[in-house]
């Protein structure tokens, strides 16, 4: 029995000195020390790709969206949680150009995200070319933000609940065609799919949801739309898909029919559907 | 005998104007409260007919109507055409309508000459009908017409890999869901689904958000939804009626389309 014990035990120890583990790393970028996780899965090939997944305003990248920890292990990919730094508003957030951070937040966290993308793709041997990057809510919008001025750096780019600052289409157009992808509620009262023309809620005007996503599928000249309904588990959920862009590069366009402010996991397997897009999205 | 006479000159009056409402005088069509003129003409080597209100008032504005040869013969012809419902529409919108035939045309630069024809014309607006040069007007041209629009129709796939929209215009769409040939979601390499086709101009525009509402149904047909894409950075703005019966057609038997579509195109 005692032997039994022993050998359970050994491999028990065996099984948790070979996990793979997250690890806290820092990185210096514009004059500030910046703090994210990175998680590397065991026996993960040489250059395989990168995803980025950003927190939303006053989020924590700490213990952030687990789920796409064992997504990684299945598909074979590293994953990046970068901490945003603290805002005019004495929050973590990313600048996305909120009425607060106009002018009054020096940081440029797209340059520090394709940045840290360098240092991870040079010191994890990670793809160059496979580099992904998502993000929800405020991390969101930072995927709109990335898709005008980055769309170069990132094989794919998907949003939650993220959305498109006024501010951002008076200061960028979208100069290259991006993979896209969104996943919006049509009762999000926070990121409201009908837009903020007057800045009413506060976060600064911004564009009714339709009206973003199809500004990328216009940007990359999609021409054709295909909407399937999913099994239903909670909401509705519809995907619209754009495609036929002369680049290849598609527009998903989650509908939640009266979803919230989330992830959406209630409804459908929406980590899982950026992995796929990813996926999908190899170069 | 002053009431005798009085009498004699209004019969003689009805009695003419019942005339002109049958279209028995040469060169009139239609019906409504005046009557119609028409004239056939050419542009840039294009058939066209002229079609306006017999008394309309000069600088009034001119909607040019892109649409097949066939409706062109049924309005030279006179016959009791669908399309002559659009016609007819000019006498309560007070403009002139210039229907010219396209079919089998992709190239949209004889557009250039329509101005010409109309020189004191106030405004000038493109329609297109079951096809979609007025969105390929919209990249070639955008400063031409004072705002545009397409009744069945979708962006024609080549002429959109080959151009691009470079300038904001107002448009405004009008679809069935289940039109068989332009069909709603596109049709691969010929025709840009319908919202793809519409949002191409929202983005152009730089819309912000948008207000839906339902036109009342009419007994028997399908729901009208009209989505205006609004708060546009340019100033222009963007309809679209979508129409859940009908097919490839003016969509006519659902809503009040005609006046619709001038009500859109007046506003600017």
């Amino acid at each position: 029995m005692k032997k039994i014990a022993i050998v359970f035990a050994a491999l028990l120890l065996c099984q948790i000195s070979s996990a793979a583990s997250i690890k806290t790393e820092t990185i210096q970028d514009q004059g500030l020390t910046r703090t994210y996780h990175i998680y590397i899965p065991d026996n993960l090939p040489a250059d395989a790709p990168l995803v980025f997944v950003l927190h939303g305003y006053g989020g924590n990248a700490s213990g952030y969206q687990p789920a796409f920890i064992s997504l990684a292990d299945e598909y074979k990919m590293a994953v990046c949680y970068p901490q945003a730094t603290v805002d005019p508003k004495n929050r973590n957030g990313w600048n996305v150009y909120y009425p607060w951070q106009i002018d009054k937040m020096q940081v440029d966290d797209c340059e520090f995200i394709c940045t840290l993308a360098k240092h991870l793709q040079t010191t994890y041997n990670l793809s160059e070319r496979n580099t992904f990057f998502c993000g929800m809510s405020n991390g969101g919008e930072m995927c709109y933000l990335m898709a005008y001025r980055k769309p170069k750096e990132f094989a794919a780019i998907a949003s939650m609940a993220g959305l498109t600052l006024v501010e951002m289409t008076k200061r960028h157009s979208y100069t290259e065609p991006v993979a896209f992808m969104e996943v919006h509620g049509t009762g999000d009262v926070t990121s409201r799919w009908e837009g903020d023309p007057t800045n009413q809620y506060g976060w600064g005007a911004y564009l009714a949801v339709p009206v973003a996503v199809g500004a990328v599928a216009a940007a990359n000249k999609c021409m054709y739309e295909e909407t399937t309904e999913l099994p239903q588990i909670k909401n509705k959920v519809i995907l619209h898909r754009y495609y036929g862009s002369p680049s290849g590069k598609e527009v998903w366009f989650y509908e939640v029919r009266n979803g919230v402010h989330s992830w959406a996991t209630d409804s459908f397997d929406s980590c899982r559907a950026i992995m796929e897009f990813f996926k999908m999205n190899m170069r | 005998m002053k009431r005798i006479i009085f009498i004699i000159t209004s019969l003689l009056l009805f009695a003419a104007v019942s005339c002109e409402k049958n279209g028995t005088d040469e060169g009139t069509a239609g019906g409504g409260e005046s009557s119609l003129t028409y004239e056939t003409v050419s542009v840039a080597g294009h058939d066209a007919v002229v079609v306006k209100p017999i008394d309309l008032e000069a600088g009034a504005p001119v909607v040019v109507l892109l649409s097949d040869d066939m409706t062109l013969r049924s309005l030279s012809a006179k016959a009791p055409d669908i399309n002559f419902k659009a016609a007819e529409h000019c006498l309560i919108g007070r403009y002139a309508l210039c229907v010219i035939g396209t079919e089998g045309s992709g190239d949209v630069s004889f557009l250039s000459s329509v101005g010409g024809l109309f020189p004191e014309a106030s405004k000038l607006y493109l329609l297109s009908y079951r096809n979609g040069l007025s969105y390929t007007a919209a990249m070639k041209m955008p400063d031409a017409f004072a705002a545009y629009g397409c009744v069945s129709g979708a962006i024609d796939v080549e002429a959109y890999r080959a151009n691009g929209f470079q300038k904001p215009v107002s448009f405004v769409h009008v679809h069935a869901t289940d039109n068989s040939v332009y069909k709603w979601n596109g049709v691969e390499d010929k025709y840009v689904s319908v919202p793809l086709s519409v949002g191409a101009i929202v983005a152009l525009d730089k819309c912000i958000t948008f207000e839906n509402s339902d036109l009342l149904p009419r007994e028997g047909k399908g729901r009208v939804t009209c989505t205006h894409y609004i708060n546009g950075q340019s100033g222009c703005d963007v309809k679209l009626y979508s129409v859940e019966s009908g097919d490839n057609g003016w969509c006519d038997q659902e809503f009040e389309v005609y006046n619709q579509i001038w009500n859109f195109f007046k506003t600017h």
